[in-house]
């Protein structure tokens, strides 16, 4: 009676185990994504320019030459004045240093104090100084920092999107449905027209296309990026999350969605 | 009985097994203290620091030290450790000036103690990491009777330690000694010359 009692426990140990192993990957709800198509839809998207691969407007904005000159040139004033005060700032403190104690202590305070408020400006301003030589050296576009801000705000958007998107829907888990070919433009233009006009169209009576894709693709595939992916996860039974997190992202702020600027 | 009792082990650790095995983990943090000792270790690493600066001349006494701390209400030992210190390691360094006189404001922040699991880059197994810092910066002023300044500048001597380990610590990876001027010592060697490496392409 006890070996059979026994027996039951140990498979009730072993069914528990299995269960705890097994059942989150059960209730998982599987989402899919394509983020480029959502992070096209952030409305900053529409001022962001292709070809000088800047936002037109805000800090990361083209500047004409001339501006970028008289910038620099007021910058350059403005750095030449803080060390001015920076060298007037150690001449007071020598001249504080030969009165009595008391006053003495009171001149170091406020002279470490003021220091580190110039200290603060001079740095701020040998940044604004080097970003703009070298926003001249590419022919008025600002460095890649100046974007940074706004990139970090549009993948933060995106990916508050999708998670509520993926709340709504109880998904657990959220995959990027990726693109079959690397985002680059070197690529060879039929691969992309190849791609476009016939898989994404679902068109599959053209076999011409789709022969030729396959006898190519075992050439392509070495001459792509690592990010190359040709083979796209097919995932069945999950939920496309797309249209849902477009439409949060571009709904209007009063409603949990990002503000147009 | 056997297979029993490491089903039951099994199932009593299957959460610690599951998270040490996730490639997924994201860094955490297991603790962090602040410890405020009674004679701050920061003060022995800025005299140190003041003594071994080059072509550097040192009042025999200082005229003022102010300790300002964010974790005690008197820095009356410190002050006492700060003065004995300079005058011994300045003596021995054969840079004390009887014409010179000095005022310094030391800020001393509470020693910190870390400890933190997280992946490795690769994802193959996860690590300990145990991170031991002594912050210290003092604002130094040295001037001769007349008034003239011979030095003045703010020296931060903060010196951290790092020891990482594999999780659970059974083996230990790296030990690592660095300053706000870059790294003074790494075991293995390699770190080292990695981190010099980066220091001169910088």
């Amino acid at each position: 009676m006890r070996v059979y009692g026994e027996r039951i426990l140990m498979k009730f140990l072993l069914v528990m185990f299995l269960i705890t192993l097994i059942g989150p990957v059960l209730a998982n709800t599987i989402g899919t994504v394509r983020y480029l198509e959502v992070i096209a839809a952030h409305p900053r998207m529409l001022k962001f320019d292709f070809d000088a691969h800047r936002f037109s407007d805000g800090p990361s904005a083209q500047i004409s030459l001339k501006e970028l000159q008289e910038k620099g040139q007021l910058l350059a004033a403005r750095l030449q004045e803080l060390n001015s005060s920076s060298a007037a700032g150690i001449a007071g403190l020598e001249k504080k240093l030969s009165v009595s104690a008391t006053k003495k202590s009171k001149a170091e305070t406020d002279f470490w104090a003021e220091k580190e408020k110039l200290d603060n400006e001079i740095e701020a301003v040998r940044n604004e100084i080097a970003a703009n030589i070298a926003a001249m050296e590419f022919g008025g576009r600002t460095i890649e920092t100046t974007i940074l801000p706004e990139l970090s705000q549009i993948i933060a958007d995106v990916s508050a999107a999708v998670t509520n998107a993926a709340a709504a829907r109880n998904c657990t888990m959220v995959l990027n449905e990726t693109l079959p070919v690397t985002l680059i433009t070197e690529t060879d233009n039929w691969i992309e027209e190849g791609y476009s006009s016939h898989f994404r169209s679902g068109n599959s009576s053209d076999d011409s296309v789709l022969k030729r894709w396959v006898s190519y693709a075992g050439r392509i595939v070495p001459r792509l990026s690592a990010g190359a992916n040709l083979l796209k996860p097919v995932i069945t039974g999950s939920v496309d999350l797309t249209a849902d997190a477009i439409k949060l992202l571009t709904q209007p702020a009063r409603k949990g969605g990002v503000s147009k600027k | 009985m056997v297979l029993k009792l490491l089903l039951i082990i099994a199932i009593l650790m299957q959460p610690a097994l599951l998270l040490a095995c996730d490639p997924n983990f994201q860094p955490e943090e297991i603790f962090t203290q602040l410890i405020n000792p009674s004679l701050s270790p920061g003060i022995i690493l800025l005299a140190a620091n003041l003594v071994l600066l080059p072509d550097m001349s040192l009042p025999e006494s200082w005229e003022s030290v102010t300790v300002t701390d964010s974790g005690r209400n008197s820095g009356e030992l410190d002050t006492q450790l700060f003065r004995v210190l300079l005058s011994a390691l300045g003596s021995l360094a054969d840079k004390l000036r009887e014409n010179l006189a000095g005022r310094v404001i030391i800020n001393v922040s509470p020693v910190v103690f870390r400890a933190s699991r997280d992946g490795l880059q690769s994802g193959a197994w996860q690590t300990l990491v145990l991170q031991f810092s002594l912050p210290v910066r003092g604002k130094i002023v040295i001037y001769n009777p007349g008034g003239k300044i011979e030095f003045i500048d703010e020296i931060d001597s903060t010196l951290n330690f790092s020891l990482t380990s594999a999780w659970p610590p059974v083996l230990f990876k790296h030990f690592r000694v660095w300053s706000r001027h870059g790294m003074i010592f790494a075991w293995p060697e390699e770190d080292l010359q990695v981190s010099e490496g980066v220091v001169t392409a910088q």
